[in-house]
C-alpha cells in the first residue's frame, strides 16, 4: 500500500531531527491526511499520489560536480539529501551553524521555533518532520550583516529510487542582513525525491534576500519553504525553476508582527515534459505589512507551469498592502500554463490588487522586429527578455542574473 | 529595383490583390493612392513578408531575386524596409537595443563585420538629428508611450539606420501634424540617392507636396488600374475617387 511510507519507517535513521513526541504525532497525523490527489484542492494541478507507490531504495551518497557555481566562503552542500560537512565551510563570525538532531532542536531552539518547525500541513510535511534526519540550523548573527552570501547545494546523483527528507531551520537574529542562494543543480539523471523543508525566521529590523536556483536533470523535488516575519523584517524570495523534471515548491509567509515586508519573484519555464508547480500563500495577519508578488511564466512543447498565489488579509491586518502578478507566455500548441490568483480579504482599509494574463507571443511584435531584419529565433529572444525583465532586474548577483537569462535563451533554441 | 508581376494575394481565403503589377527603378519615387480597402497596405505586408498573407499567383522581383519565398528578416537584409502605418510597441526593448539586434543580424546575413560600439552610437546620434528624435528616447522601450509623431519619427529613424535600398512607407502621414510631416518628410527626402526607391502609399495628396514622386498610381479593388505623375495625385485630390470608380466599374 504506503511503499513510501513503509521504506522511511524500515530505514535506519539517526539524528532525527524532532522529539519521539513530535515524530509519533506527525506520523498520526500523517496518516490522517489526504493523498495529494486532483480532487485536493492544493493539488489540483499536480497529483504527486503516485511518489507513495514507488519502491525506494537507500542510496550512497558520492560527490559529483554541479551544473552552476557561486564561489562564496559559507558554503553548505548538501549530496542526495544528505549535508557532506567536508564540502562544507563558513564564517564563524558572521553565521552559526549546527547540526540538526534531536538534541539540537531540544537544545538551541526555543519553544516557539520547534513549534512553528514541525509542519504537517500536508501529507509531504509530515513525513519531513517524522522523519528528517538531515540538515541543520543557520543562525545569522544579531545586528550583523553578511559579508558573503551562504550559499546551499542541493546535488543529487542517485541512480537508484530514493526518498530523502532534509530540514533545515533559517534563523535571522534582529537586525542581522544576509542573503541566501539555495542551488539545485545535478548534471546527470537522478532518481532521487527530495522532501526539504526549510523554516524561515526573520526577527525584528532582520532582512533576508533568498534565492531559489533549480537547474537540474530529471528530478522529482518538493521543496517547501515557511517563512516567519516579526516586526519591521524584509523578506524577498526570487525563485527559478528553469530545469527539473518534477517540482514542487511551496512558500509560505506569515506575518508574525507589523510593518513586515515581503517580495516573492518567480519565473518558471518548463518545456519537454517538465512540470513545474508554484504554490505561495501570504498571510497577512498584522496591520501595515506589505506584498509584493510578481511571477512570469513560460511553457514550450508539452511543459507544464502552474501558478498558484493565495494572499489572505485578517480582519486586523489594516494598511494592508498587497499587490499581486502573474503573467504567461504559452509558446506552443500543447504547453498549458494553470494561474490561480487568489485574494481574501477581510479587513477593510487595505489596498490590495492582483491580476494574471496568459497568452502567446505577440505576432504583430514578431514580424515588426523581423522586418528590420531579426530573425525569427533572435525575435523571441528579444521578446520574452524583454517581458522578463523586470523579474531579471531584481536579482542581485550579476552571475546568477547572467545564468537565468543564458539559460532562457538556451531553451528558447 | 523591383518588378511585381501578376501578384495575387489572399488573406484568410479572401483575395484582397488581384493581379498587381509594378516597376519600380533606381531612384525612383513612387506614389500609391486609392481609396479604403482598395489593397495598399495588403501590398506593403506581401512585399514584406508578412506570414498572415497568402501569395496565391505571380512574382516579386527584388534586385533580380524571387523573394516570394523568403522570410521577412531576409527581405530586410536584402534590402527592404516598411515604415508600419500603425507602429508596434515592444516594452521592455529600448530602441538602441533593438537597432543594434538589427544591425547585427543584417551585418551577419550579408557576411560583413558588425559595427564597433562607437561606430554605431555615432550613427544612432547622426540618424536621431535627422529625424530630430530627442535622444532620450533612445533610452525608452521601442514606441512605448510615444506620440503618433514620435512613432512615425522613429520609423523614419530606423529606416535610416538600416538604409535599405527600398523603403515602403506604408500611410506615414495619417496621424501627423504639419511639422511632424515635414520633418519625416524631410528625413525621407535627405535619404534620397541615385539608388535607392521608395513605395510612398497615403490617402492625401498633401504628403506628396514634400516627397515628390515620379509616378502616381491608383490601386483599386486589388489592381493598378491608372497610372501618370504628380499631376493624378492632384487630379485625386479635386475630383476624389468616383470618377475612376465609375471608369473601372463601368
Amino acid at each position: 500500500m504506503d511503499s513510501l511510507y513503509n521504506f522511511l519507517i524500515s530505514k535506519k535513521s539517526e539524528n532525527l531531527a524532532f522529539s519521539s513526541t513530535i515524530r509519533e504525532n506527525a506520523i498520526e497525523t500523517y496518516k490522517k491526511l489526504p493523498l495529494p490527489v486532483k480532487k485536493q484542492e492544493d493539488w489540483k494541478y499536480s497529483d504527486l499520489s503516485n511518489l507513495f507507490d514507488i519502491e525506494y531504495n537507500e542510496v550512497a551518497n558520492n560527490f559529483e560536480t554541479n551544473l552552476f557555481k557561486i564561489e562564496s566562503k559559507n558554503k553548505l552542500v548538501f549530496i542526495n539529501g544528505c549535508l557532506k560537512s567536508e564540502l562544507s565551510n563558513f564564517n564563524n563570525k558572521d553565521i552559526e551553524i549546527i547540526p540538526i538532531s534531536e538534541n539540537a532542536v531540544a537544545t538551541n531552539l526555543s519553544i516557539e521555533y520547534i513549534n512553528k518547525s514541525n509542519n504537517l500541513d500536508n501529507k509531504f510535511s509530515a513525513l519531513n518532520t517524522a522523519f528528517a534526519n538531515n540538515g541543520v540550523i543557520i543562525k545569522f548573527k544579531k545586528n550583523n550583516a553578511l559579508s558573503e552570501p551562504l550559499v546551499i547545494e542541493y546535488i543529487n546523483n542517485s541512480k537508484v529510487a530514493t526518498f530523502e527528507n532534509t530540514k533545515n531551520i533559517i534563523i535571522a537574529e534582529e537586525g542581522s542582513v544576509s542573503e541566501v542562494i539555495e542551488i539545485h543543480s545535478n548534471k546527470d539523471l537522478c532518481m532521487l525525491t527530495s522532501n526539504i523543508v526549510t523554516n524561515i525566521f526573520v526577527n525584528e529590523n532582520a532582512s533576508i534576500d533568498y534565492t531559489i536556483l533549480q537547474t537540474e536533470k530529471e528530478c522529482v523535488k518538493i521543496n517547501s519553504h515557511y517563512v516567519h516575519q516579526y516586526k519591521n523584517s524584509k523578506f524577498t524570495a526570487h525563485t527559478f525553476q528553469l530545469d527539473g523534471n518534477l517540482i514542487r515548491n511551496n512558500l509560505i509567509i506569515n506575518h508574525e508582527n507589523t510593518h513586515c515586508e515581503t517580495s516573492l519573484n518567480g519565473i518558471f519555464f518548463p518545456i519537454a515534459n517538465q512540470h513545474f508547480d508554484n504554490f505561495t500563500i501570504v498571510n497577512h495577519t498584522n496591520e501595515h505589512c506589505t506584498t509584493n508578488e510578481n511571477y512570469r511564466g513560460l511553457a514550450n512543447d508539452s511543459g507544464v507551469g502552474i501558478f498558484t498565489g493565495k494572499i489572505f488579509v485578517a480582519k486586523g491586518a489594516q494598511k494592508t498592502l498587497a499587490q499581486q502578478s502573474n503573467k504567461n507566455i504559452v509558446l506552443s500548441n500543447k504547453a498549458k500554463i494553470h494561474s490561480k490568483p487568489q485574494l481574501e480579504i477581510y479587513a477593510d482599509d487595505v489596498s490590495c490588487s492582483h491580476g494574471s494574463t496568459t497568452g502567446q507571443i505577440d505576432k504583430d511584435a514578431l514580424f515588426y522586429c523581423q522586418s528590420r531584419g531579426i530573425s525569427k529565433q533572435d525575435a523571441l529572444k528579444l521578446l520574452i527578455n524583454a517581458f522578463l525583465v523586470t523579474n531579471i532586474r531584481l536579482i542581485k548577483h550579476k552571475e546568477i542574473a547572467t545564468f537565468v537569462e543564458e539559460k532562457i535563451n538556451l531553451k528558447l533554441a | 529595383m523591383i518588378q511585381i508581376k501578376n501578384l495575387h494575394a489572399s488573406i484568410n481565403g479572401k483575395e484582397i490583390l488581384k493581379g498587381l503589377n509594378l516597376e519600380i527603378k533606381p531612384g525612383e519615387i513612387h506614389a500609391i493612392m486609392g481609396p479604403n480597402g482598395s489593397g495598399k497596405s495588403t501590398l506593403s505586408a506581401v512585399i514584406a513578408g508578412r506570414e498572415d498573407y497568402e501569395v496565391t499567383a505571380g512574382e516579386i522581383i527584388f534586385n533580380g531575386k524571387n523573394i516570394i519565398e523568403m522570410s521577412p528578416e531576409d527581405r530586410a537584409c536584402e534590402g527592404i524596409f516598411l515604415a508600419f502605418q500603425y507602429p508596434i510597441e515592444i516594452p521592455g526593448v529600448s530602441i538602441t537595443n533593438f537597432m543594434k539586434t538589427a544591425l547585427e543580424n543584417k551585418a551577419k546575413y550579408l557576411n560583413q563585420e558588425p559595427l564597433s560600439a562607437g561606430d554605431f552610437l555615432k550613427k544612432m546620434k547622426e540618424k536621431k538629428q535627422l529625424v530630430e528624435l530627442d535622444d532620450s528616447l533612445s533610452k525608452r522601450s521601442v514606441n512605448e508611450g510615444f506620440s503618433g509623431g514620435e512613432k512615425k519619427r522613429n520609423e523614419i529613424f530606423q529606416m535610416a539606420m538600416l538604409e535599405p535600398k527600398l523603403s515602403i512607407l506604408d500611410e506615414t502621414d495619417s496621424g501627423l501634424d504639419i511639422d511632424a510631416l515635414r520633418i519625416v518628410a524631410n528625413g525621407v527626402n535627405k535619404l534620397k540617392s541615385p539608388q535607392n526607391s521608395a513605395i510612398v502609399i497615403t490617402h492625401y495628396q498633401r504628403l506628396l507636396d514634400y516627397i515628390v514622386p515620379d509616378f502616381v498610381h491608383i490601386l483599386y479593388k486589388g489592381k493598378i488600374v491608372k497610372s501618370g505623375t504628380k499631376e493624378l495625385a492632384l487630379e485625386l485630390e479635386a475630383k476624389g475617387y468616383d470618377w475612376i470608380k465609375a471608369e473601372i466599374d463601368a
